[in-house]
């Protein structure tokens, strides 16, 4: 019986610990963020264009998908893919927020002065 | 526990594990409008095999399910992706069960943040960027409550299931 609540005890303990590191990386994320400038496509890794947040624009990305920038946002408008899950990613204008299309290896990524820097 | 019926019951989880698969491939990828969330379900299956019958049995419905998976309905992507996923989980889950400080919550948490914290790693690698990271923390918020769903229910299917087995002694 002390074993089980034992146990439970350490269960507790790792659920609140998962949580507590996701509390911690959802702040350093939010408060470094800041207004974005460009937008910046990449195709498995390498750039595939580079433009303004500012002006309006519709991208095709090597027919796999389509990128918007309207009004100071950035969204993925369509995509061939079969999960759509990029196309149903909110539209990102923060330095740092990023929309990633797994299947089609598509990254679109807003960058600025603020946000934490990930370049490997 | 017979011979047969170890190698019988494998199977029988291991079947389950790649049909609740399908049903979660088949079901819209954004559950509760965050993309890319799955609860997971086939991991109670490896647990089954794991609390049930042991590491390598567990290992077996693991390996089944994920390249069984691949060549039914897969790609070659989303099978690297839950191959990395399911080594790193799988795991986890038979350290984290061997010390024997955790219940069937914790090894079920500790498998879920593994496998969604080791396909980040894989994506990031896979498209260069590291970017995917940010996604993290919405990752870990969905592996605790999924991992917890899931610890949940295997904790409540295993003491009927380990009677019934009993019963074919």
């Amino acid at each position: 019986m002390r074993r089980m609540k034992d146990k439970l005890r350490h269960d507790l303990i790792l659920v609140a610990a998962v949580v507590l590191c996701a509390a911690i990386l959802f702040c350093v994320f939010y408060f470094t963020r800041s207004e974005g400038e460009r937008v910046e496509i990449t195709l498995n890794g390498k750039l595939y264009g580079s433009y303004p947040l500012s002006e309006n624009a519709v991208v095709d990305v090597d027919g796999i998908c389509t990128v918007t920038i309207k009004d100071g946002e950035t969204f993925v408008s369509s995509a061939v893919c079969r999960g759509q899950v990029c196309v149903h990613h909110k539209p990102i204008s923060q330095s740092g927020e990023s929309i990633i299309c797994l299947p089609g290896g598509v990254t679109v990524r807003v960058t600025g002065k603020g946000g934490v820097d990930f370049t490997v | 526990m017979k011979k047969a019926v170890r190698i019988a019951l494998t199977g029988v989880l291991a079947a389950l594990a790649v049909a609740v698969g399908y049903l979660e491939f088949l079901l819209p990828s954004d559950i509760a409008g965050i993309p890319g969330i799955k609860p997971g379900f086939a991991n109670i299956l490896v647990m089954a095999a794991l609390y049930l019958l042991g590491t390598g049995e567990a290992a077996f419905v693991c390996a089944a399910k994920i390249t069984v998976s691949w060549l039914v309905f897969g790609s070659f992507t989303s099978f690297l992706y839950s191959l990395c996923g399911g080594v790193l989980s799988f795991a986890v889950m038979v350290l984290l069960k061997k010390t024997n400080r955790f219940g069937h919550v914790g090894v079920s948490v500790g498998g879920a943040v593994t496998h969604n914290v080791g396909q980040t790693a894989v994506a990031a690698l896979m498209l260069g960027s590291g970017y995917v990271f940010y996604y993290l923390p919405v990752l870990l918020v969905a592996a605790a409550v999924t991992g917890t769903l899931n610890g949940l229910i295997i904790k409540a299917a295993l003491p009927p299931l380990s009677k019934a087995l009993h019963r074919t002694e």
